[in-house]
């Protein structure tokens, strides 16, 4: 299984600050707070950690085929690399750059990660990987969200035994596959 | 004693997170607020914070959770209220 997230670092500094305090009580426990206090960058890590808990959000959720649910404490990044959900505990991989946060979990090891503008989004991008990788017409591949919004593809109205997670935020959008 | 919410006031809260401006004007009980609106997940936090103040209630983890559309928010909203 499968999750990932873009955080669009232009649009997060652009994000209301005048309640930002109880924004954070909202979204973080105690143990993250620390960890956000304690590190040399508290708004990186901020949106870090809260890129961690969605791509983990929508890899339980797949896994455990769950409908939507607004709980963001549930989900405790432990490190910068591993989240506690339940009983669980998911390995991620954070990618920072001058423009956007990016992260994904992933129970394979074997994963195609692509980060776009959005002038050709990641949902184009996915099909035309997969198209090709499996030699299929572009034009019948399709993705299509569950009544629990969980992404899949669709050839020719069949689903694909494919895992996948889209993200978009801002200007940027994301996807991930195991291939 | 049962109060009645404005929805027109909850309408106001929401109006400048959401992205998808024509299900905005096709607004029903149901619309979801990711789905259909298309707001930043991270907004929906803020939707969340901005209604606690408007309505002068506090809303805990629990009931933030079904904070997704109009509905379960007018539900989460009202019971609040009434158990002021």
């Amino acid at each position: 299984m499968i999750g990932n997230d873009l955080v669009d670092l232009e649009l997060a500094r652009s994000l209301g600050s005048d309640k930002k305090e109880r924004w954070l009580e909202k979204v973080f426990t105690k143990g993250e707070l620390d960890l956000i206090d304690r590190s040399d960058n508290p708004f990186l890590k901020v949106w870090q950690f809260w890129s961690m808990k969605e791509a983990a959000y929508k890899r339980y959720h797949r896994e455990y085929a769950l409908a939507p649910i607004l709980n963001p404490k549930q989900y405790e990044c432990i490190t910068n690399s591993k989240i506690r959900i339940a009983n669980e505990e998911y390995l991620t991989t954070t990618k920072i750059t001058e423009n956007y946060i990016h992260s994904f979990t992933s129970a394979s090891k074997v994963n195609t990660v692509g980060i776009t503008l959005n002038t050709i989004t990641a949902r184009t991008k996915l099909k035309m990987l997969i198209a090709e990788r499996f030699l299929l017409d572009l034009s019948k591949l399709r993705i299509d969200k569950d009544s629990y919004r969980i992404p899949n593809l669709f050839y020719k109205k069949k689903r694909l035994d494919l895992n996948i997670s889209l993200s978009h935020d801002g200007i940027y959008s994301s996807y991930i596959v195991n291939l | 004693m049962s109060k009645e919410i404005n929805i027109e006031e909850l309408k106001s809260i929401i109006e400048p997170y959401v992205q998808n401006k024509e299900n905005w004007d096709n607004l029903t009980d149901e619309t979801d607020f990711i789905n259909d609106l298309e707001i930043n997940s991270a907004n929906l936090v803020d939707i969340v914070l901005d209604i606690e103040d408007a309505f002068e209630i506090e809303i805990d983890n629990e009931s933030m959770e079904q904070m997704l559309t109009i509905k379960s928010s007018i539900t989460v909203i009202k019971d609040k209220i009434n158990n002021k």
